[in-house]
C-alpha cells in the first residue's frame, strides 16, 4: 500500500482550534521536503485537508478533548491524507455534499474538500472517525 | 491573523487581512465589519487580501457575511489582491461571481 512513498509526516494533537496551525505547519514541512509538488496541487490538497481538520475541530467530543491523528504522504503520482479522531460521529453524506446558495455563510466545507481532491471518504469504526483524502498529482 | 483598518474617504474603509482567514479568525473579521458599518457608518469596504496566506470555507463565509452587512447598509464589500490559494477557493466555490476579485485596492473604488 505504501509502495513508492516518497515522504510521510505525522501529527498527533488535541483537535482544538490551535491544531489547525499545526496542520498548516505539517503541510509546510511536507512541501519543503517535496518541492516538486505543483502550486496547484499544494493549494488544492491543503484546502481539502484543512476543511476536514476544521470539521473535526468543530464536531469534537461531547466529553472533553478530542484527539486526532493525521498522516500526510507524498507519492510520485498522488498526495494522501489520513485522519483518525475519537470525536463524535460525523453525520455526513459525502455523496450529497454540494455548494449551498450563493449568500449562505456556511455549509461549503465538505463540498470544497470534495472538489479539491479525487478521493474523500469517511467511516466510523470502534468509536473512532476515519477520513481519507487523495489527490492525483498534476503533471509538472 | 491580524486586521488593520484604514479609513477611506467619507464612508469607506480598507481592511488589510494579514495571515490565515480560517475557523479561528473568521468570527473576528465578521465582528470587525459589523462594527465598521454600524458603529462608524462606513459601508463601502475593501478587504485587502494581499497578505492573506490561506482562506478556508469559514473565511469565505465571513466575507459573504461582510458583503451582506455592507449591502444592507447601502454600501458594498469588495476584495482586492487575492493570492493563488484564495483565488482557487473563490473559483472552486463559484463565489468569484459574487465576490469579484480586483487586482488593486484602487480598482475596487472605480
Amino acid at each position: 500500500m505504501n509502495a513508492g512513498r516518497l515522504h510521510v509526516h505525522e501529527l498527533h494533537a488535541c483537535a482544538d482550534p490551535e491544531c489547525l496551525g499545526k496542520v498548516h505547519d505539517l503541510l509546510a514541512l511536507i512541501w519543503e521536503t517535496s518541492p516538486d509538488v505543483s502550486a496547484l496541487d499544494r493549494a488544492m490538497f491543503e484546502t481539502a485537508v484543512i476543511e476536514i481538520a476544521a470539521n473535526i475541530v468543530r464536531h469534537g467530543s461531547e466529553e472533553g478533548s478530542t484527539f486526532c491523528n493525521l498522516i500526510l504522504e507524498v507519492y510520485p503520482d498522488r498526495l494522501d491524507a489520513r485522519f483518525k479522531d475519537d470525536g463524535q460521529i460525523a453525520h455526513v453524506d459525502l455523496d450529497a455534499a454540494a455548494m449551498p446558495d450563493d449568500f449562505a455563510e456556511s455549509g461549503r466545507g465538505l463540498a470544497m474538500a470534495k472538489a479539491a481532491v479525487d478521493v474523500l471518504t469517511y467511516r466510523r469504526h470502534n468509536n473512532d472517525n476515519y477520513w481519507t483524502l487523495s489527490r492525483t498529482r498534476t503533471a509538472t | 491573523m491580524k486586521f488593520d483598518v484604514e479609513p477611506s474617504g467619507r464612508d469607506g474603509a480598507v481592511i488589510h487581512a494579514n495571515g490565515r482567514l480560517n475557523l479561528v479568525s473568521a468570527p473576528a473579521l465578521k465582528n470587525l465589519v459589523t462594527g465598521i458599518v454600524h458603529d462608524e457608518g462606513r459601508h463601502n469596504l475593501v478587504v485587502d487580501l494581499a497578505e492573506t496566506d490561506f482562506m478556508d470555507s469559514t473565511g469565505l463565509g465571513a466575507l459573504i457575511s461582510g458583503l451582506k452587512t455592507a449591502r444592507a447598509a447601502g454600501g458594498d464589500l469588495r476584495i482586492a489582491c487575492a493570492g493563488k490559494q484564495v483565488m482557487m477557493v473563490l473559483q472552486l466555490t463559484s463565489m468569484d461571481r459574487i465576490l469579484q476579485p480586483h487586482e488593486t485596492i484602487e480598482e475596487c473604488y472605480e
